[in-house]
């Protein structure tokens, strides 16, 4: 059965998202590689999305674009008044009063411009995908009427999609970020896009999405923002230089790309230069654009516009019947959303921090393939994978834990590690282990210990003893040790490693944020103090293997600073830069008595890897199979 | 856990999620294949693009300075941007205008109709064919 793909058909771009392995994933375009495509086509030669859009001012009676303001509207109404009044392609009186497009001499309807954009994203996901894509779910807004609808639903069959549903764009919006689920709650969703600003209100009872109020400016969005921007960089360069950019076409279009660009650094810079070497000339001297431009600065010149939107905001909130503290959630969609003053302006007026986690640009295609998903059977009775909420990791010389299932891990999932002994003539291992992301072992929750014997006597380092960590699909977790060189093994069984309290694992993880420096340090100290162990370790059995070979004086510094390391490595309160100083100093004299055995031959080029007495990593990360459930099948 | 009687149906859902997902973990599979073999080159167009700007104003500072020193800095620079794989893309006057590899920003009226009328900025693709940047061209109407 071929996927649902859910596809969000903007006015100024289109987004397309399909569900994969249970989630939902935004399909690049094939040509530019970006997740948007430009709502503009160029239907006679057929060049849809950024190809259009490049074409565009050469060709622009022949590049329709904002065709989604045309869907399923008479040629008299007002909205098509308006663009007849904006666009430069031609608007006609086509079958049955509607509006239509000509194109040298041949008319389309608003829905077969609409169905080419339609067939490219379809194109796109089928070439991602690797096969057929049949049905779709399309998005319009809220207050789409019924022959919009249609409209709508119409483009996708020309484009050869089997339209599964059409949905509203807000409700899309709640979907993706799981709002159905809820029980009953009151959304707004703030819709600031490229050219059009929408608010609605839905309620959610038992599933059920309901539109209650919506309300916007058709003419609001992105654009209007650039453009204030634009007119202020023009201005102060004619204030400082008397040169009026916008006389210049091509010095125009840099400052808009460059105003573009200023406004998308400032969402996350409080300050930002505008430099445009060369912009143009005046008296035959090349003259340059230099501006700072601050955030605050940038809020002043764009406040206007963002109050815009407050008014329906409130005339929205009262056809609903509600007051701002009434709704429960407040969602952002749209790339203006990503402005901290609009987000900041939407916080205030309904006291409560918005959803913003999802890409507001990819959001209602997000929701739209979510409900394809549903309808296709993927998202209902979904296998719920379980995620490990916390690191499952292993005690290991000096109390460190070595991490061996990191956090928010897919499960059923297995690792293997293969860990040594840290002294000579150790015959058993303790496995301890333990859950949580603190670096330090004493600082998490130990889950199990176990011991495996009978390890035969050996250098330390020498012995291999394999841990594996096998957790399956219901959160139990098996740690088997094993002792490669004799094949003994022992095992612990734990459940309950997924089973913490959403308080515990939110506890864990804070205490884990609040202690992270000193931990670091401390885990650090550590190892510092067991790459000491191991040089030592190393030096004295150089010294003895080396006998009389070495050089009496050297063997005396080697002593001395074998001796010194051990004193710094003892102290409590020892750094870790005083233990790294002794170490290398030693590790330093060190050499030279492997220079007198071996030449220039570097004798202490593993010390590293004996950090932790461990000897090599084997990482095995392949999902196991789901256990098969007892059962008797019902005839 | 104890034994649970399976419902009509439920059995053959649960293979089919199963085929859904080993399906999904298929192609996911190969499309990362296929996409790190890209990556190197991913990697380095992000680098790139924010780079040409650079470029660009070294060469309108060539343009009025006429300077050896620059001339050289320049060539080399094309000179990495060539070894990435890059090459440029520079229209010509009298070139007809090709979407695929420019993009008009003004038009002049002339008689050559659809035909590049002034090279504004160069732009770069790969030797196959993947554009980075789009010329800028004006284009007789």
């Amino acid at each position: 059965m071929s996927k649902i793909i859910g596809i969000d058909l903007g006015t100024t771009n289109s987004v397309v998202a399909v569900m994969e392995g249970g989630r939902p994933k935004v399909i690049p375009a094939a040509d530019t590689g970006r997740n948007i495509t430009p709502s503009v086509v160029e239907p006679v030669k057929n060049l849809v999305g950024d190809v259009g859009k490049r074409q565009m001012i050469l060709n622009s009676k022949n590049t329709i674009y904002s065709v989604k303001r045309l869907m399923g509207r008479r040629f008299g109404d007002k909205e098509v008044k308006r663009s007849i009044e904006m666009v430069p392609y031609t608007l006609v009186d086509g079958k049955g009063g509607m509006a239509e497009v000509e194109v040298e001499g041949k008319k389309y309807t608003p829905q077969e411009i609409s169905a080419r954009i339609l067939m490219k994203l379809k194109k796109d996901a089928e070439g991602y995908l690797g096969e057929k894509v049949e049905s779709a779910v399309i998005t319009v807004p809220a207050y789409f009427d019924d022959a919009q609808r249609q409209a709508t639903k119409q483009a996708g069959e020309i484009a050869g999609l089997k339209v599964e549903r059409i949905i509203n764009e807000p409700t899309a919006a709640a979907l993706a970020y799981g709002l159905d689920k809820k029980k009953s709650e009151k959304i707004a969703v703030y819709d600031l896009g490229g050219g059009t600003f929408d608010i609605s209100v839905l309620e959610i009872g038992d599933g059920v999405i309901e539109v209650k109020a919506t309300n916007g400016d058709t003419h609001l969005g992105g654009d209007d923002f650039d453009a204030v921007i634009v007119d202020y960089i023009v201005s102060e360069f004619k204030k400082e230089n008397s040169v009026d950019l916008k006389a210049d076409t091509q010095a125009y279009q840099r400052v808009r790309d460059a105003a573009e660009k200023a406004k998308i650094e400032l969402s996350a810079a409080n300050e930002v230069e505008v430099n445009q070497p060369y912009i143009t000339q005046k008296d035959g001297q090349p003259m340059h654009l230099t501006m700072k431009l601050t955030r605050a600065k940038m809020e002043g010149l764009v406040d206007e516009l963002i109050q815009k939107t407050i008014k329906p905001v409130e005339a929205c909130l009262k056809d609903a019947k509600l007051d701002p503290h009434d709704i429960d959630e407040v969602i952002l969609v749209g790339g203006m959303t990503r402005m901290p003053k609009v987000i900041e302006t939407v916080k205030n007026f309904f006291g409560k921090e918005p959803n913003k986690s999802v890409n507001p640009d990819e959001v209602v295609a997000i929701g739209a393939a979510i409900q394809g998903g549903v309808l296709g059977g993927e998202v209902k009775d979904i296998l719920l994978l379980d995620v490990t909420p916390l690191t499952l990791a292993i005690e290991t010389l000096g109390g460190v834990a070595t991490p061996m299932i990191p956090r928010n891990t897919t499960v059923p999932t297995s690792k293997t590690e293969v860990f040594s002994t840290a002294s000579d003539n150790q015959t058993q291992v303790q496995i301890v282990v333990t859950q949580g992301e603190r670096p330090m072992s004493a600082d998490n929750k130990v889950l199990g210990t176990f011991t495996l014997d009978g390890i035969p006597p050996a250098p330390r380092g020498v012995p291999q003893v394999e841990v594996i960590f096998d957790m399956d699909a219901s959160g139990i977790l098996t740690v088997t040790a094993k002792d490669k060189a004799t094949g003994k093994t022992t095992n612990i069984k734990i459940t309950g490693a997924v089973g913490l309290s959403d308080d515990e694992i939110k506890r864990m993880q804070e205490e884990a944020e609040k202690h992270k420096e000193e931990d670091e340090k401390k885990a650090d100290t550590i190892k510092a103090k067991n790459s000491a162990d191991a040089l030592v370790a190393t030096a004295e059995k150089a010294l003895k293997d080396a006998g009389d070979k070495v050089d009496a004086k050297i063997k005396e510094q080697v002593e001395e600073k074998v001796k010194k390391v051990k004193e710094v490595a003892a102290k409590e309160d020892a750094s870790k830069d005083d233990i790294e100083a002794a170490t290398k100093d030693l590790s330093d004299t060190l050499s030279q008595v492997g220079q007198a055995m071996y030449g220039d031959k570097n004798q202490n080029s593993n010390v590293k890897s004996q950090n932790e007495g461990e000897e090599k990593k084997e990482d095995s990360d392949k999902k196991k199979d789901e256990k098969v459930e007892e059962g008797e099948v019902v005839e | 856990m104890a034994s649970k009687k399976i419902k009509p149906g439920e059995l053959e859902a649960v293979k089919g999620m199963l085929a859904r997902a080993l399906a999904d973990y298929d192609n996911l599979s190969k499309r990362v294949e296929r996409e790190r073999q890209d990556l190197s080159k991913i990697a380095s167009v992000g680098v790139i693009i924010r780079l040409l700007p650079v470029l660009d104003s070294l060469e309108s500072a060539q343009v009025h300075l006429k300077d050896q020193g620059l001339a050289i800095t320049i060539g080399e620079f094309k000179k990495v941007l060539s070894e990435e794989g890059l090459t440029e893309i520079r229209s010509k006057v009298g070139d007809e205008f090709d979407e695929n590899t420019m993009e008009a920003i003004e038009v002049i009226e002339g008689k050559d109709k659809g035909k590049v009328a002034e090279l504004v900025l160069a732009g770069w693709k790969f030797e196959d064919r993947t554009v980075v940047r789009h010329a800028k061209v004006k284009v007789y109407n």
